[in-house]
């Protein structure tokens, strides 16, 4: 007869029918001397009925029929949307790929694109600079990261991380003395 | 045509050339089971109907995604268990975890509607109460350990079918169904 306890995967295993023959009947009689296990074994069956009690309702009639409908909407809604987001992405390719001839036939039809051009190359100015600064970031962590023989992914976030400090630090100082100079 | 004598792999592949009555002998053979999956996680059944039609609409729009190599029903629970995860997810319910259940447990639940329970093996199932509170239990499980308990005791799969729907090892699978019923006893049967 076993002597220690019964612990709760023991218990569950006996629930579920996995522990069988010899093993099964010491258990049972460990269960007649032990109160403690007995408790728990009544507290895991509980659960165990519980689980079993709960009961799905009826289907709801025409069920199949009522579902394939809503699926045939669903397709269709599917489709319209994909229709919508290509429309989109072929108008926004046409507008990329047409809007410079675009802007030249306005110009020569007399109406005034200034403004419109002035915008795109200021843009085109802060693209440059921020992709500039990108490089210059890019480039430094290379850099740095290329000197280490071990551990190079860690250094060179580490270096990176050095490296994009002190470029900022260089852009502050330059405002702080931009401030500075408009303040005196 | 006689649709009931297919194997679900030609319905497949009946309904992927736009045959409405092979979808609808899908539906009509997992609808029992999807229904079954989404109620066990909502305990709705207005919910577990919209849920079920969601589903199967899935199943049909993903349906040239379905690997023939697999068995169809394993493929139908998993989209039906992963539906039903996302609609709690997005319910945002508050789960407990295995971790800190046992460090304290009262905290954990006092949030939900679980009073105390001192040792009653005289309660029955009957009881309505009781059992929306072991559904209220069973909501608030981590989420791998409701979908193992769902899966073993409702849907009565083995092991190895659990573990195929989802994408874990047996011996996980076993783990985790035996902690997720602790768990369960030990909010129905807090020690004094």
């Amino acid at each position: 007869m076993r002597k220690h306890c019964i612990t709760d995967r023991e218990i569950q295993d006996y629930l579920d029918g996995v522990i069988i023959g010899k093993a099964r009947a010491q258990l049972e009689k460990h269960l007649e001397i032990c109160s403690n296990c007995e408790k728990r074994m009544k507290q895991f069956q509980f659960i165990f009925d519980g689980l079993e009690s709960i009961e799905v309702p009826e289907l709801p009639v025409n069920f199949a029929e009522k579902t394939l409908a809503f699926v045939k909407n669903e397709k269709v809604r599917v489709l319209r949307r994909r229709t919508v987001k290509i429309s989109i992405a072929a108008a926004i390719a046409f507008i990329v790929v047409f809007f410079i001839p675009l802007l030249n036939l306005l110009t020569l039809a007399g109406v005034n694109t200034v403004p419109v051009t002035n915008f795109l190359t200021e843009m085109k100015l802060e693209f440059q600079v921020f992709l500039n600064y990108l490089i210059n970031i890019f480039n430094v962590i290379l850099v740095l990261n290329s000197g280490f023989k071990s551990g190079q992914l860690l250094n060179g976030i580490i270096w990176g991380g050095i490296a994009v400090i002190f470029i900022l630090f260089l852009k502050l100082k330059d405002r702080f003395s931009a401030i500075h100079q408009l303040m005196s | 045509m006689d649709y009931t004598s297919l194997t679900d792999k030609e319905l497949v592949e009946k309904s992927i050339k736009n045959d409405d009555e092979a979808f609808k002998e899908i539906i009509e053979r997992y609808q029992r089971k999807v229904y079954s999956i989404a109620y066990k996680h909502c305990y709705n059944a207005e919910t577990s109907y919209d849920l079920s039609q969601e589903i199967f609409a899935k199943v049909y729009l993903n349906l040239l995604k379905f690997d023939m190599v697999y068995r169809f029903s394993t493929w139908v629970i998993r989209i039906a268990t992963n539906h039903s995860i996302d609609f709690l997810r997005k319910k945002k319910l508050k789960t407990i975890s295995y971790e800190t259940t046992f460090k304290d447990l009262d905290d954990q639940f006092s949030e939900l509607p679980i009073p105390d329970n001192s040792y009653n093996p005289e309660v029955i199932w009957e009881e309505n109460e009781q059992k929306e509170k072991l559904m209220e239990g069973i909501k608030h499980l981590p989420e791998t350990y409701r979908e193992i308990i769902i899966l073993r005791h409702y849907e009565e799969m083995s092991y190895k079918e659990i573990a195929a729907v989802l994408k874990l090892p047996i011996g996980t699978v076993m783990t985790y169904l035996h902690r997720a019923r602790k768990l369960l006893k030990d909010v129905f049967f807090k020690e004094d």
